[in-house]
């Protein structure tokens, strides 16, 4: 969320601050994060383990690298190839944020299967596991919008997820857990 | 001219009674409204007015479009007269740029001024646009007006592309409720600036209260350097600023033009004297205040 919000902000001085940009942004992001459950759900069938768990986190922060260093390019790439606000800001969203959002996706899925023990409780696993990620969700888009964007530049902030993220996959990376039991609950990041 | 004094002295009265009465209401009619893409828009008669306003009830008077319904000539708020300080910097400007088109008010009275300019209006919201035209007197089809249904720094960048050039730019794209961030930022307004020809004027009519004066002043400096504010006295509302790619001329220096403008200006209730004698070039803001950009412009925040 918090990388969604920003998003706005850096697609604005190219293409307005609009509804349909955050149509865009909010389309690109759903359009990615449903590909992630699929490919993180894909992925859990074979031999989980945090140590892979920790590597989406770490692979999640490096994909907002170059979404930090190259959107000033990014935007004014397309600016120039379209003039129509609406496909300018969908095309950059895609650009920019399709493959975080992709590799962010992938994490609800694999934390299910991490976190399941039977059958029989995993609609409750599940449900913990959306409230968790919910409410981070919650928890981010307020600390941006109200706080984060009054203290930082919009890039620190990106960096800064994007070593959180990092830290996160490291722990999860070098203190393995084994799977059906209580593995690090560290999606507060994720969408 | 008797009649004229008495028509001011009038408006003057009502608009004072305006601003004392203003949480009342009472008077207040909404004759239309409509519901855009960014905002309620209600046309509002009141005390022998029409406004344009995007609340029902506003918390305070800035920056809504207002004309008197006997006397449209005449400006209703402190900050059009202000914003007719710029005519002291233009020597007949042929393009105008009007970023914020609101009741189309400044865009009327600059093309009254300069009957050569050609003048683009850039508005967001095309409700707005349509009760400009439809209660006030903003029309478009005249062959030296245009009106863009745009964002107002979408429009910058894509005019820069194709080369445009503009004598005067107007930079009016806020109301009091909301402040479009991406048009505040030092990015912007090194666009706005390599928009204006060489001797172009730009004039922004902005915030004189909160944080955010320091930054936008300290912001505004930063681009252009020394600017000129025109603010009159004890009016903590808006103020104008006038900046230009070049070194404005001495305050003195603008004495003569405004002389020349006091019959013309005055058909608006403006007194070009009064006018010089708010203008300044004193820097009264915090020059540490941080420079807004695209990085960081919480303006909404520090509002």
């Amino acid at each position: 969320m918090t990388i969604e919000l920003l998003g706005g902000k850096i697609l604005s001085p190219y293409f307005g601050g609009s509804v349909y940009v955050w149509g865009s942004i909010i389309t690109v992001f759903m359009l990615a994060l449903s590909v992630g459950y699929l490919f993180g759900g894909k992925l859990s069938l074979n031999n989980p383990n945090t140590r892979k768990y920790g590597i989406i986190f770490m692979l999640a922060a490096i994909s907002v690298v170059p979404l930090t260093m190259g959107h000033e390019a990014v935007s004014e790439w397309v600016f120039d190839v379209t003039d129509d606000p609406r496909y300018g800001s969908l095309l950059a969203s895609t650009i920019l944020f399709l493959i975080p959002s992709i590799i962010l996706g992938m994490v609800a899925p694999y934390s299910v299967r991490l976190l399941v023990r039977t059958a029989h409780s995993s609609g409750q696993t599940a449900g913990f596991l959306y409230f968790v990620s919910t409410l981070g969700s919650a928890g981010g888009t307020l600390a941006t919008s109200f706080y984060l964007v009054l203290w930082f530049k919009i890039d620190h902030i990106l960096y800064g997820s994007a070593l959180i993220l990092f830290t996160l996959g490291l722990i999860a990376f070098f203190f393995p857990q084994p799977p059906l039991s209580a593995a690090v609950n560290s999606n507060e990041h994720i969408e | 001219m008797k009649s004229f004094i008495a028509k001011t002295i009038l408006a003057t009265l009502t608009a004072s009674a305006l601003f004392i009465a203003a949480p009342e209401q009472a008077n207040a009619k909404i004759i239309e409204q409509e519901r855009s893409l960014y905002q309620n828009v209600y046309m509002v008669e009141e005390y022998g007015m029409h406004c344009m306003r995007f609340r029902k009830k506003n918390k305070n008077d800035l920056s809504q479009s207002c004309i008197f319904l006997d006397a449209p000539e005449i400006f209703v708020f402190d900050y059009y007269k202000q914003a007719m300080g710029a005519t002291f910097f233009l020597d007949d400007p042929k393009e105008i740029l009007i970023i914020g088109l609101g009741g189309g008010v400044l865009a009327n009275t600059f093309g009254e001024v300069y009957p050569d300019a050609h003048i683009t209006s850039v508005e967001i919201d095309p409700v707005v646009v349509k009760m400009a035209k439809k209660y006030f007197d903003y029309d478009d089809s005249k062959p030296n007006f245009e009106t863009h249904v745009r964002d107002g720094r979408v429009f910058v960048k894509r005019a820069l592309k194709d080369d445009k050039r503009y004598d005067f730019i107007l930079l009016d794209a806020f109301n009091s409720d909301y402040i479009p961030e991406h048009m505040m930022t030092k990015e912007y307004l090194e666009e706005v600036k390599a928009l204006a020809k060489d001797d172009g004027i730009i004039m922004a009519n902005t915030f004189s209260t909160s944080d955010l004066f320091h930054h936008e002043s300290a912001t505004y400096a930063e681009v252009f350097g020394p600017m000129y504010q025109i603010n009159f006295k004890n009016k903590k509302t808006n103020r104008v600023i006038i900046v230009s790619k070049k070194p404005l001329p001495e305050k003195r220096q603008l004495l003569q033009k405004a002389n020349k403008l006091k019959g013309e200006l005055l058909i608006y209730g403006v007194d070009t004297l009064a006018l010089f004698d708010a203008i300044s070039d004193e820097v009264n803001w915090d020059t540490e205040a941080e420079v807004l950009t695209d990085q960081y412009s919480p303006a909404n925040l520090l509002k």
